[in-house]
């Protein structure tokens, strides 16, 4: 699952980091999850 | 029966019908409001949506725009020919690609067809911040009122009883108590006599005849005429509505004649 750094904005895989969640670029400790690429359907009423 | 239209522009008309019982006229009413057919976005095909607000209610927004209907060229989706599927005679398909910032507007969409598309474009959406973005594709079907509100031909539909003033010049002594006290200042005092300018705003207040002492003036209806006042959103001509509401109503009273025929055939009475 890909995550956003909350403080560079870099997108980050945390499966690489075995467990310890750190920005590989900065170092912050902040994710963000991205919205997932699926297309979705919703009923307007 | 007589028609007479007192009042007609794009959004609205006004028409008085004499010699109708309650009854029809309430049931009119009543097909006007729920059962005339129009567009509506009814289901939303979401690709992209970075803005603040939910998809759902997004699409619950997207759904409650009037859209731009001729009802000569759709038909329900369970009733097409394509069983639900989708085709260019039952559906319309709407797109939005829009990115922040700035507000989202109901004239961003683009529409398949350039006649179904948004009664105003100045309706907005939702507003977009920097690099926030929205894409996706909306469907609008064809839809009754009695559903969801969102397929309410009209917005204001209304009746009233003819309204009609007795004046008993012999016993008005010309006070004018009646004159001030009327809300809609339908009354008037002109070359020593009472007289009312424009019946057909008095909403039956009972004041003017409560401010005469004499007891000379009454407001009372006509149980049988009726004046309608039909809104429309946008989405259809407000006369289209009455046509097809009295269209639906005829259809009702044949089923009933059909079934009650059926019905009285089937028991061999």
């Amino acid at each position: 699952m890909r995550y956003r750094c909350g403080k560079c904005g870099k997108e980050v895989e945390l499966e690489e980091t075995f467990g310890i969640i750190r920005c590989s670029n900065c170092g912050y400790r902040i994710f963000y999850k991205e919205r997932a690429p699926v297309i979705k359907r919703v009923k307007a009423r | 029966m007589k028609i007479e239209v007192l009042q007609r522009n794009d959004l609205e008309l006004v028409f008085k019908v004499e010699g109708l019982k309650t009854g029809y006229a309430n049931a009119l009413r009543r097909i006007m409001i729920s059962e005339v057919p129009v567009l509506a976005i009814d289901e939303v095909i979401i690709h992209k949506n970075s803005s603040v607000m939910y998809d759902e209610i997004l699409a619950l927004r997207l759904g409650l725009i009037p859209i731009k209907t001729d009802l000569e060229r759709f038909v329900f989706q369970e009733e097409c020919d394509c069983k639900g599927r989708g085709c260019p005679l039952c559906q319309v398909s709407l797109t939005l690609n829009k990115r922040g910032p700035g507000v989202v507007y109901s004239g961003d969409f683009i529409s398949e067809d350039k006649e179904i598309v948004p009664v105003d474009d100045q309706i907005p959406i939702v507003k977009l911040g920097e690099g926030q973005e929205i894409e996706l594709e909306a469907l609008a079907r064809l839809g009754r009122g009695k559903e969801h509100a969102k397929w309410q031909a009209t917005n204001s539909c209304s009746y009233k009883n003819v309204p009609l003033i007795g004046i008993d010049r012999e016993s008005c002594d010309l006070c004018g108590d009646c004159v001030e006290r009327c809300p809609k200042k339908i009354l008037e005092i002109r070359d020593e006599k009472l007289i009312v300018k424009d019946v057909l705003k008095c909403t039956l207040c009972k004041e003017c005849s409560e401010a005469c002492e004499l007891d000379a003036i009454i407001p009372f209806h006509d149980k049988e005429s009726f004046i309608f006042k039909v809104e429309s959103t946008g989405s259809l001509e407000p006369e289209v509505i009455v046509i097809k509401a009295s269209e639906i109503l005829e259809e009702k009273a044949e089923e009933f004649l059909r079934e009650l025929k059926a019905a009285i055939e089937g028991t061999g009475v």
